[in-house]
């Protein structure tokens, strides 16, 4: 009697589960990222698994140095993670292993317009859309206010223009009695060179995603690599790049307080909270004629070509894209939300970054973001040609007419020989 | 497995006994030698030439590969920066390997003497071999330094006052890999050469003391000699080493400044991980292995001419 019971209960158990478990369907999730950054991946998920009971989610995690191999060979083999975290959308997109949106898009009405226009496009390839940028890597000015108040100089403006930050620079640097640099003006981060020729007015290509012709090597691009190089050749304020390679990132030589003022993005805010020294962000100084830009792109989400469960993929991904999941992200204070737009989204920024700092002006500098070269064979060209000759310029080997000159040659033999 | 065969001309019976006994002796032979073959087989063999068959592709990791014949071998020819890596190779090679191999011997000869605290310094100078690239290279990235580093302020003492700034000048970068590659490589060599050293028979230099020779010609005469076949064995195992640098490029320079410090290595990684374009950077890899493979088979023809094996 009591067996028989046992086993109908069991059975009534079994039953339920396996009901259960059938109503469920499990897709997992890959992105990168240390210790200190996944927290938020997993607030996440809780909230997607709160918010409806059909789709469960897996992790797949990696840190940033194997992340990509890994991918790699799972897109290769045909089981990569149904959702993934990631980058360079359009060379996956072209070789066919991410699945097209637009459709989905369309009859689901997503809401993209609280996205940056050029966020959208670099997730885009041959006219589809692939994913959604997660933030926007926005670079702001950060001064060290300590430096600015010892010197007796008045903070950066919103109305800077790059004569100004040239002058502050140098009133800045602080040389020993070998004329050896023990504090710099400004440090630059190296890859940052396109929104210096957009400020300039100047353009790497006609189309930054589907290029017919090469434009850096134009008078407006040699004269702002030529403001860099000065900088660092000329006037000693800006450590060179291959030097910042042994003294430290910017965001050491900030933190530390051997550099008054420094460009990066929203990413260093809880380093330099810990800095020993009162600190602010003001806008990127506008180019000579008043042009602002900012670095545009980031990384985001996109779905795997293979996923055995596009739809819940897609279900997902719009949680991770919309109002809820930028959100979560959005409120590290960390990184710019990419729908700055969202009034929830920034608000949810606004209020996780410090009061100390005028976070508006990463929400405000994201408007004048704009697209970076991103096209499948732009990796090989930018490291091949483009850094190299950089070098050339930086190390004072060559005036910035010269090798851009040279550098557009070689830029164009690539094209022609394609 | 020299076996004598010609001895067994005596019966038929014996000859079969032999015989049995020579191919268990073969079979056992090959027996142990077979987990290492597999392993040469699937892990080095197999991906070489698989190797091969890639270059004639334009294989990206996930598109389906197409046979392009010898269309990466042609592009080859035309890259300059490819040229210019291969001189940076080369020049990494020829700068690293008679130097090394000459401090390497110095040190091994100083450090065959009863000198107190001869333990230590052998110890000291192995530490650079068993110590990891990436912690030394950030070392060395600071001695570098072109003003606070330590080189350029004993430079200064001694009266430079306009020191080269090593990693980033395009001039002096190279030469900085190298001078640090040769720090890092000595004690490899030194305990080799210290193994040779210590199997020349010492009743030879004390022959030769008696007739009469002096220091330099004992050295030249048995030293030499005595230790060629170490020294042939160091310098293949050098040159084979230094043609395959990597790690130093990669996480001093990063290949830079402008190609300054980049080599045939790492240049495949980039157009292998990086590029993805296996089939060129299988073609790279390939002209490297001809490389090394000639410049090997070369030196293997000429040591008869100066390596003695008794």
């Amino acid at each position: 009697m009591t067996e028989r019971m046992t086993r109908i209960a069991l059975a009534a158990v079994l039953a339920a589960a396996l009901a259960f478990a059938h109503a469920q369907t499990t897709i997992v999730w890959s992105f990168w990222g240390d210790p200190g950054e996944l927290p938020p991946n997993y607030e996440v998920i809780e909230a997607f698994h709160a918010a409806q009971d059909d789709i469960r989610i897996d992790v797949q995690h990696a840190p940033w140095g194997s992340y990509f191999d890994r991918i790699q060979t799972q897109m290769a083999g045909g089981t990569a993670p149904d959702v993934m975290f990631l980058n360079n959308i359009p060379s996956y997109a072209s070789r066919g292993v991410l699945a097209p949106l637009d459709e989905w898009i369309a009859r689901d009405g997503f809401d993209t317009s609280t996205y940056l226009d050029g966020l959208l496009a670099i997730f885009s390839y041959d006219g589809q859309s692939f994913g959604f940028a997660r933030d926007n890597d926005t670079n702001v000015l950060y001064f060290n206010k300590d430096l600015f108040d010892a010197a007796g100089m008045e903070y950066p403006s919103a109305d800077w223009r790059w004569d100004d930050i040239r002058e502050a620079a140098q009133a800045l640097t602080v040389r020993d009695d070998r004329g050896r640099a023990t504090q710099y003006g400004l440090a630059l981060e190296k890859n940052r060179y396109p929104q210096w020729v957009y400020q300039n007015g100047g353009a790497l290509f006609d189309d930054p995603l589907a290029p017919t012709e090469f434009l850096m090597d134009s008078p407006e691009g040699v004269e702002a690599i030529q403001f860099i190089a000065d900088m660092i050749l000329e006037d000693g304020s800006v450590p060179s790049f291959d030097a910042m390679a042994q003294l430290g990132s910017t965001t050491e030589l900030f933190s530390t307080g051997r550099v008054a003022m420094v460009m990066t993005n929203a990413a260093r805010i809880p380093t330099f909270m810990d800095a020993a020294f009162t600190w602010d962000v003001a806008p990127l100084p506008a180019g000579p004629t008043g042009i602002r830009a900012n670095t545009l792109g980031g990384a985001g989400y996109v779905i795997s070509s293979t996923s055995q469960h596009p739809e819940e993929a897609w279900t997902f991904l719009q949680f991770l894209a919309g109002t809820e999941g930028q959100s979560v992200f959005a409120s590290t204070g960390v990184a710019v939300p990419a729908s700055y737009a969202n009034p929830d989204v920034a608000g949810a920024f606004i209020s996780a970054c410090p009061e100390t700092v005028s976070c508006q002006v990463f929400i405000d500098e994201t408007g004048n973001g704009q697209l970076a070269p991103n096209f499948p064979d732009w990796r090989e060209i930018e490291n091949t040609i483009v850094v190299p000759h950089l070098d050339l310029i930086y190390t004072g080997e060559m005036s910035a007419a010269d090798a851009l000159a040279s550098m557009g040659d070689e830029v164009r033999r690539f094209f022609a020989s394609r | 497995m020299a076996v004598d065969v010609n001895r067994s001309s005596t019966r038929s019976a014996g000859r079969d006994r032999h015989k049995a006994s020579r191919r268990r002796t073969t079979l056992t032979a090959y027996g142990f030698l077979l987990p290492n073959l597999l392993g040469f087989l699937a892990f080095t063999f197999l991906p070489v030439l698989a190797a091969l068959l890639i270059s004639f592709t334009n294989w990206d990791l996930l598109r389906p590969a197409q046979w392009v014949g010898l269309a990466n071998y042609e592009r080859l020819i035309g890259d300059t920066t490819f040229h210019r890596v291969l001189r940076n190779t080369f020049v990494y090679v020829l700068g690293t390997v008679p130097v090394q191999m000459a401090l390497a011997l110095l040190v091994a000869m100083a450090l065959n003497q009863r000198i107190p605290g001869r333990l230590f310094f052998r110890a000291a100078y192995f530490m650079p071999v068993v110590a990891s690239t990436v912690a030394v290279a950030l070392v060395w990235r600071w001695i570098f330094h072109a003003d606070f580093g330590l080189l350029n302020s004993a430079l200064f003492m001694i009266g430079i006052d306009d020191p080269p700034s090593w990693l980033q000048s395009t001039r002096w970068a190279l030469p900085a890999i190298i001078i640090m590659s040769i720090w890092q490589q000595i004690g490899f060599s030194m305990v080799l050469f210290l193994a040779g050293l210590q199997s020349v028979p010492p009743h030879l230099y004390e022959a030769a003391k008696i007739d009469g020779a002096n220091g330099w010609h004992r050295f030249v005469h048995i030293t030499i000699p005595m230790l060629s076949s170490t020294t042939f064995f160091v310098l293949v195992i050098s040159v084979i080493n230094s043609f395959q640098v990597f790690d130093q490029a990669f996480i001093m320079t990063e290949g830079g400044p402008a190609n300054a410090t980049n080599t045939l290595v790492f240049n495949i990684y980039r157009y292998a991980f990086q590029f993805f374009q296996m089939g060129y950077a299988t073609a790279m890899a390939w002209v490297l292995f001809a490389i090394i493979f000639v410049v090997t088979v070369v030196q293997f023809r000429y040591q008869r001419q100066w390596v003695h094996y008794d």
